[in-house]
């Protein structure tokens, strides 16, 4: 996959922060309220200072003491330092769970593109790298609607309303705390500029440290046989010395640049306004800067470094973020598979295979040429060793991978004919490793089809799974554990069984499904597929020969090709014949008691 | 040992650097606490129109100084504390894994890989946390609180602190509570990602099924739900965090509206002057840091206690394996077995019921080649295993140039074995790095050789960068074949004379597997090999060939021995019965190359 470039070109970065911005949309009225109920805080939270210099200024210094004026004065001081802090804080909240809904819904549309992407997607695709997309890099992304919302947000609010405030108390005062701005932007600059080298460095000595802790965990026994153990230890500390090195330029960078050098702008500010205050007094002016506004002033420039310094920090996480949704962006951008919405319907159920070639890649062709008829309600049998090609032609009846036009049809029309649902209705599967969920035994039949009870049990009984499921505990009520973790390989086989049975499929396939199951849940299923001989069109792949004994046709592949066919004695009756030579290695591998 | 034995063992070793970063710490909150204090002092002065010229200009230059000298202690302690506490991360790694490397097979039954995985990386973390923030944050918190107090008591007024500390005490308590619920909080939103990555994870890998059964929508409908778990969780904890503010926030606005009150009846009265009043709002912003601290320092002991409680007992794990031998060297000569019984240990370290060897007896001499076969689980891996001592008999002996195993010291043992195991395990190095695992001085022409030996040459040079591809879990990925060869040339270059293959040639094929057998027969000189292999055409040449089913030997003899085999029943022995087995096989497959099947196979050829 292209996704895993370092760095996505400004395009990328472009189109990335689109995503981001539709999928906050639907929020975009709540996210506007919310704003209007932050600037209104932030002026609150600024209102505090300015009645505390009423105060001095009005009362204190003139000493009014007018008690009614006073007491307004300060519960009113009181009120607004209260009031803006419980605005803010349900607001921030409110804009939490707007970043977290933009986050769902990104995700949404993740998860259900994937499950759309073509089969071959799959083959290619590295499911670890692939679950990360859909979790690990829409978590990075959470961080940046967070940051951006939550922090970055409120910040600039909040630095713009001192600001403003500022400027109302004394706007010449304003202009030099203003000078904190660049300065901050200077310093953080700087810093992100000297630590960037070293926290990369460190990032990376990070995850060679767990690679090496991870890899030297597996492989410990090779390691100790080669005898490398000393070795390796001292391989490890020397990546963990490289790492506390790295760490501690970050370190010095950090302490150099960052809270030290921050809080030290704050303590030079404070000497330039006491300074500017002193000399506006020996000139005179003492009277246009009243006391009150040193003590406001003294008070906001603590509120305008903080909001400062939370920004400009969040400017290099906002930097991964950025580049983990231009790789879920890219992922988005892969095509999915053309979903099929045509109005052909299965009915008898008859497949055709007409001259079928197929291969994975170009120039190494797995099925060459196959032709087959399959009338309504028979049972075919197909056998071949690994790698003849059985395998892939249940892919391509599943429509997994497109073939040609025309190659495969069902009751005569093109498989892409058929529309999607009807499809899986009418098709259904008992694959070799019976995929169970953690639900009741009823819900893993249904799987959330619409079936009543009855439906359910017949489909059981059918499947012969009805015996077992009634001894559990709880009956069809009974959960089934992640994975079906309580029940014998056989038995899940028979629930899947009964789910494939209980849509009423109008053909059945089969793939192994009786390669790990002991040999009496075998002849249930073979009874099973008795039963259903002459009402569903059954196709079987069948690794031990004896489930396909009784089919109406076997099929012998070999190499991507029909060697063989023809019924159980007809095939036997062929000296020296690929099916004779099957069965007889299985009866040798029966009698050796499963080597 | 206990959390607080380590940290304080720690801080005792480097008591400069703690003793040297408390002082300044000292130094700072004094400084801090003398700063609000000029500030008042100085706006009394401009109030009283007393200070003005070079005397204003001297204070703003005390103001200054003070602000570059505490800007320069931040800056030392921290390099000091933190550079010192990170010491200690390092320090418990390497000492983790040096404890790793010395375990055996016994120990990493019982232990799954992530979990000591996040030991190394997590509650390592947290542990150098509690010694570095921690410690630091409850000294300084401590520390700014007792000066503040004093200042704000002593120094301005005791009423006015009195009664402007009220609230404080509420912002402590909601500290407290809020990293206790924010930490609780965290560790379910955790948990919920943790659930939705589940799915995610076990939908993608069994897509094949999801798709033919059509349930993609259910699918994506228990994934919307598991989002909304995540999402809900994931706002609670944003919820706690946020909550910090208003913590602070209403804390402070009460405190700063009673010290304007009451500060200003004592102003009016002439007990207290605006300056005063001025510097004890900037105290009030000092005392934050001392509350948020308290509550901080207690969620960071705790993690750290938890994390110490799973480190500990694995740095203290008493080894698995037995290295009390004396022999520093191995004699090569004839290898014996006799009556080795083994069981692998169950869950609760109790032999197992069925054991994996019941009474096998063997013997090699030395230069000589034995094939060992079986179906699976009949005891061929463990047996080799219980050679290169991995796990111990149970009863039985082991016995080599005539001198027990267990009277070797585990390096010399390891320096004569060479074993390529099932699984072949390529590091994350260059091909010949990963061959010359075990003499990492070789030379490149040795490397070549052996390489050459294992058949893997033509192939290694057709990489991109020959024989320095980096390989592994980060390199260029190998075939399943070309993994077991560079693994069986790793063996080959140690030059051991015991060579062990387990199963190494099955991913070879027929006409490379029998090159690399022939080029071990010619270049062997006096090595002795076991063999283990399903593939019989492997083992047929070997000197004698030994069938191992349910932990007993019941079949022994050369290839053509075996094949003669008669059971006291009149049917043919197991050998002979897989020969024609494997022949039939053979003839179906037939001798053109297979054309994958699956898309994986095809993936999987280069």
């Amino acid at each position: 996959m292209s996704a895993d470039k370092p760095t996505p070109d400004a395009g990328e970065r472009r189109d990335a922060l689109a995503l981001l911005a539709r999928c906050a949309r639907p929020d975009a009225r709540v996210l506007r309220g919310a704003l209007a109920w932050l600037v209104l805080a932030a002026g609150l939270e600024a209102l505090g200072p300015v009645l505390g210099k009423a105060f001095i200024d009005r009362h204190l210094l003139p000493r009014h003491g007018e008690l009614g004026a006073i007491a307004g004065l300060l519960g009113g001081a009181l009120l607004a330092g209260w009031l803006a802090n419980a605005l803010r804080y349900v607001q921030l909240v409110r804009l939490a769970g707007v970043a977290m809904r933009s986050v769902q819904r990104l995700r949404e549309q993740v998860y259900g593109h994937v499950l759309r992407l073509p089969m071959a997607f799959f083959d290619r695709a590295i499911t670890g790298q692939l679950v990360s997309r859909v979790t690990n890099d829409t978590e990075a992304v959470k961080a940046l609607y967070v940051q951006l919302l939550f922090v970055m947000l409120d910040s600039v609010i909040m630095l713009v309303t001192m600001m403003v405030t500022m400027a109302l108390l004394n706007w010449r005062l304003m202009l030099i705390v203003a000078l904190l701005v660049p300065a901050v932007f200077a310093i953080v600059w700087l810093y992100q500029r000297l630590s960037a080298p070293a926290v990369a460095r460190t990032r990376a000595l990070r995850s060679e440290i767990n690679a090496q802790a991870a890899e030297s965990i597996a492989g410990m026994a090779v390691i100790q046989a080669a005898g490398a153990g000393t070795r390796f230890a001292q391989r490890f500390a020397d990546t963990n010395r490289a790492h506390f090195d790295s760490r501690r330029a970050e370190l010095r960078a950090n302490a150099w640049l960052l809270r030290p050098a921050l809080d030290f702008l704050n303590v030079a500010m404070l000497a330039a306004v006491i300074a500017i205050f002193g000399l506006r007094g020996h000139g005179g002016a003492l009277d246009a800067l009243e006391v009150g506004v040193l003590y406001a002033f003294v008070a906001y420039i603590a509120r305008v470094v903080e909001p400062l310094i939370q920004i400009t920090m969040q400017f290099s996480q906002l930097q991964q973020a950025v580049v983990a949704a231009a790789r879920v962006n890219t992922l988005l951008h892969e095509a999915a598979a053309p979903v099929a919405t045509g109005a052909g319907r299965i009915g008898a159920g008859a497949i055709t295979v007409r001259d079928l070639h197929f291969g994975y890649r170009p120039g190494r062709p797995v099925l060459h040429g196959l032709d087959l008829d399959v009338a309504p309600g028979q049972f075919v049998g197909i056998v071949g060793h690994t790698g003849s090609g059985k395998s892939t032609l249940l892919s391509l009846l599943l429509r997994f991978y497109p073939s040609v036009d025309g190659a495969l049809a069902i009751d005569g029309q093109p498989l892409a004919a058929i529309a999607d649902a009807h499809f899986r209705a009418a098709v259904g599967l008992v694959p070799q490793e019976p995929f169970l969920l953690a639900a009741s035994a009823r819900d893993n039949i249904a799987m959330g089809r619409p079936l009543d009870d009855a439906a359910i049990e017949a489909a059981a009984r059918a499947a012969h799974a009805h015996d077992f499921i009634g001894r559990l505990e709880r009956g069809y009520d009974t959960p089934l554990g992640e994975g079906g973790a309580r029940l014998s390989v056989g038995e899940k086989q028979l629930i899947a069984m009964a789910r494939a049975l209980a849509g009423q499929p109008r053909i059945l396939l089969l793939d192994e499904a009786t390669a790990h199951i002991d040999s009496e849940t075998e002849a249930r299923v073979q009874q099973a597929l008795g039963a259903l001989r002459g009402r569903t069109t059954v196709l079987a792949i069948a690794h031990r020969l004896s489930t396909i004994r009784d089919a109406d046709l076997i099929v012998v592949l070999d190499h991507g090709r029909i060697a063989e066919r023809g019924g159980h004695a007809e095939l036997m009756a062929i000296d020296g014949g690929l099916y004779q030579r099957l069965v007889q290695l299985q009866q040798l591998e029966d009698d050796d008691g499963g080597a | 040992m206990t959390l607080a034995r380590l940290i304080g063992g720690f801080v005792l070793r480097h008591r400069r650097a703690y003793a040297a970063s408390g002082a300044m710490l000292a130094v700072i909150a004094v400084l801090g606490v003398w700063l609000p204090r000029q500030v008042g002092h100085m706006v009394d002065g401009l109030v009283a129109q007393t200070l003005g010229g070079a005397a204003l200009w001297r204070e703003i230059g005390w103001l200054l100084a003070a602000g570059a000298v505490i800007y320069g202690l931040r800056v030392a302690w921290r390099l000091q504390l933190y550079g010192t506490a990170y010491q200690l991360g390092v320090e418990l790694r390497v000492r983790l894994y040096q404890r790793l490397v010395q375990q055996g097979p016994r120990f990493y039954q019982t232990r799954r890989t992530g979990d000591l995985m996040a030991l190394a990386t997590n509650d390592v973390d947290a542990v150098e946390l509690a010694a570095g923030e921690a410690l630091l944050a409850g000294f300084d918190g401590t520390l700014t609180l007792v000066l503040v107090v004093a200042t704000m008591t002593l120094g301005v007024d005791w009423r006015l602190a009195l009664v402007v500390l009220l609230p404080f005490p509420a912002m402590a308590l909601s500290f407290w509570w809020i990293s206790r619920h924010l930490h609780a909080a965290s560790r379910q939103a955790l948990d919920a990602f943790g659930a939705l990555n589940d799915q995610v994870q076990e939908t993608l890998s069994g897509v094949r099924t999801l798709r033919a059964l059509g349930l993609e929508a259910r699918s994506a409908a228990q994934f919307a739900r598991l989002a909304g778990d995540a999402s809900a969780h994931g706002l609670r904890a944003q919820r706690w965090e946020a909550a910090y503010e208003p913590a602070v926030g209403l804390t402070l606005s009460a405190a700063s509206v009673l010290s304007l009150g009451f500060g200003g009846w004592l102003v009016w009265r002439g007990e207290m002057t605006v300056g005063q009043l001025t510097s004890f709002g900037l105290y009030l912003g000092q005392l934050i840091w001392p509350m948020f601290a308290a509550g901080w320092v207690l969620s960071l002991v705790e993690r750290g206690r938890a994390a110490w409680a799973r480190l500990a007992p694995v740095l203290d794990a008493p080894l698995t394996v037995d290295d009390h031998g004396h022999l520093a060297r191995v004699v090569p000569g004839t290898l014996q077995a006799e009556g080795l019984h083994f069981a692998y240990p169950g869950a609760d370290g109790t032999p197992a019921a069925t054991p994996a060897l019941a009474g096998v007896g063997l013997q090699l001499a030395a230069g000589q080649t034995l094939g060992l076969v079986g179906p699976t689980g009949s005891g061929k891996s463990t047996l080799l295993k219980l050679l290169q001592r991995q796990w111990a008999p149970q009863q039985g002996r082991l016995a080599w140039g005539g001198h027990a195993l267990a009277d070797h010291t585990l390096a010399a043992l390891r320096a004569g074995i060479a074993w390529v195991p099932q699984e072949p395990f390529l590091f994350s190095a260059s091909v010949a790095e990963n061959i010359a695992l075990a003499r990492p001085d070789a030379s490149r022409a040795e490397i070549e050789a052996a390489a050459r030996d294992a058949a893997v040459h033509d192939d290694i040079r057709r990489l991109p960068q020959g024989y320095d591809t980096p390989v592994g879990e980060r390199g260029v990925t190998l075939s399943g074949g070309q993994r077991q060869r560079v693994a069986i040339a790793r063996a080959l270059l140690a030059d051991a004379p015991l060579l062990l293959l387990d199963d190494a040639l099955s991913a070879v094929d027929t006409g490379t597997a029998a090159r690399i057998l022939a080029s071990l027969r010619a270049h062997r000189q006096g090595r002795s090999v076991v063999l283990v292999s399903h593939r019989l055409a492997t083992v047929m040449d070997a000197d004698q060939i030994a069938v191992l089913r349910q932990g007993r030997i019941t079949e022994r003899g050369s290839h053509a021995e075996l094949l003669a085999l008669r059971l006291p029943d009149g049917h043919a022995g197991w050998y002979a019965t897989q020969w024609r087995v494997q022949q039939i096989e053979r003839t179906l497959l037939g001798d053109e190359p297979d054309a994958p099947d699956t898309p994986d196979e095809a993936a999987a050829t280069p």
